[in-house]
């Protein structure tokens, strides 16, 4: 007997076929000794498998349960209604990407205009980007953890205002960190998280001389588009009109030691260099 | 008529499935009445099955009280599209076969036989002594044969002829599909049936 007519006659002996199968089962039953025998077999497991059926009686009771379960100090386990999981892997997919990216990004420049000018123009049709190093150095102003701290304050940087089409005198090369201020205390607290408290300290307080020297200096900038790398810091910043940039001399004050800031209208054709 | 009477059964059932899971929800939010009350419904349900894979009763008894609890740990993994008495049977059938690979089976057959023949010569009917001995022999045949079985025959031979649950249930509960379930039935009950057919055939 083949195993597929095996396993027919078991399913008819334990009541798992149609009753429209059964007919020619039964016919094979009925003409073939060995067909006979399985049938049988797997007839009489079945019955005596129903006998099987009854069980004693249990004695396991709901006390017995609740203080297998309470004085164990089991509790269920809070069910999350949110279930974000599956954001793990990409959110640290997308961390890395960042990393990696910030620590291959080249370091910006920004212009050194002559007498401590804070600002490079932008001529019509023409752009200036000179290359001003801001790295660690004695010159720097600033350490290169914070330069890119208060690059990051990009983030409160707005969108140039109009600048005008005048010539700036770009010879000297100073070193300027460009910072768009809102206010006073919002650069201090930015500059303070730049770990560079002395600086932020200084900015506070009024320095007539840098000031007096950036009324003189400080210009109109042309509408035509600015640095490309404060333009990038700028993009995604909403741009309310008057907002001052203050640019941060790397050179202190000769008198007061303190750090010589230049104010500009605008960040346009400002450059800012690393 | 008949179809009225499976409409108030399904509707019957659809309520104590609905029943079942708002005692669930209940119970994960710290209402241990509610499970309490799970367990008085379920626990003959989870017990005559714990017995059948492990024919001692203190065994089956363990095997409930440690279903149960893990149920109550694991109600946070319990989804309401499944009914709740295959979610607690397919934890029975985790502690069954566990336990059934840990424990010595020639001990455990030893003592069932020794069990069995004691209920044989205390019970039976009067009327027919001969055929009550004839039924209780093969029944111990049968169980000795049932116990000797791999955990994953015997559980899916008690699923379905001992506990008469549906393919779909055993696929639900063993994780499978229906063919599977079904594929598993007839492999078991051809392993019990090599084993036992000498027996039976005297």
């Amino acid at each position: 007997m083949n195993r597929k007519r095996e396993e027919e006659l078991m399913q008819l002996a334990f009541g798992d076929l149609r009753r429209e199968e059964n007919g020619p089962l039964q016919a094979e039953i009925s003409t073939d000794p060995e067909a006979a025998k399985t049938f049988s077999s797997y007839r009489d497991m079945c019955d005596g498998l129903k006998a099987l059926r009854d069980v004693p009686e249990m004695q396991l009771s709901t006390e017995r349960l609740r203080d297998a379960i309470l004085n164990g100090g089991l509790q269920p386990k809070p069910v999350s209604r949110w279930n974000f999981n599956w954001l793990a892997t990409p959110i640290a997919v997308g961390a890395c990407a960042f990393v990696i990216v910030l620590a291959v990004r080249k370091p910006h420049t920004i212009p050194m205009p002559s007498g401590g000018s804070s600002v490079a123009m932008d001529f019509p049709g023409k752009t200036i980007k000179p290359h001003i190093p801001m790295a660690d150095g004695p010159d720097t102003l600033f350490p290169g953890s914070s330069l890119s701290s208060s690059m990051n304050l990009g983030r409160g940087l707005e969108k140039a205002t109009e600048p005008t089409h005048e010539p700036v005198d770009t010879s000297s090369r100073v070193r300027h960190h460009a910072i768009r201020r809102n206010s006073n205390s919002m650069m201090v607290a930015a500059l303070t998280t730049t770990q560079n408290p002395g600086l932020a300290k200084a900015l506070s307080m009024p320095t007539q001389p840098a000031l007096s020297f950036a009324n003189e200096k400080t210009m109109d900038f042309s509408r035509k588009a600015m640095n490309a790398n404060l333009a990038n810091m700028s993009a995604e910043q909403n741009s309310p009109k008057g907002n001052e940039i203050v640019m941060i001399d790397a050179q202190p004050d000769a008198e007061t030691g303190a750090a010589r800031a230049t104010e500009v209208k605008s960040g346009s054709n400002v450059v800012i260099g690393g | 008529m008949v179809s009225a009477a499976v409409t108030s059964a399904a509707i019957s059932n659809r309520t104590e499935v609905d029943s079942d899971n708002a005692l669930v929800l209940r119970a994960r939010n710290g209402d241990f009445r509610a499970f309490e009350i799970l367990f008085e419904r379920h626990r003959q349900l989870v017990f005559r099955f714990a017995y059948q894979m492990v024919p001692r009763r203190d065994d089956a008894e363990d095997i409930v009280q440690e279903a149960f609890v893990r149920a109550y740990q694991n109600l946070h993994r319990y989804r309401d599209e499944a009914k709740f008495t295959t979610w607690l049977l397919r934890i029975v059938s985790n502690l069954c076969t566990d336990q059934a690979r840990m424990r010595n089976r020639r001990d455990a057959l030893e003592q069932q036989e020794a069990t069995g023949a004691l209920i044989w010569m205390t019970q039976g009917e009067i009327e027919d002594p001969v055929g009550d001995l004839e039924r209780d022999r093969r029944a111990a045949v049968l169980r000795k044969a049932l116990n000797a079985l791999p955990v994953h025959h015997r559980q899916v031979i008690v699923m379905r002829d001992l506990e008469e649950r549906e393919y779909s249930d055993i696929a639900e509960i063993l994780g499978c599909t229906v063919g599977g379930a079904k594929l598993r039935v007839l492999r078991a009950r051809r392993a019990l049936r090599d084993r036992v057919a000498p027996f039976l055939s005297e």
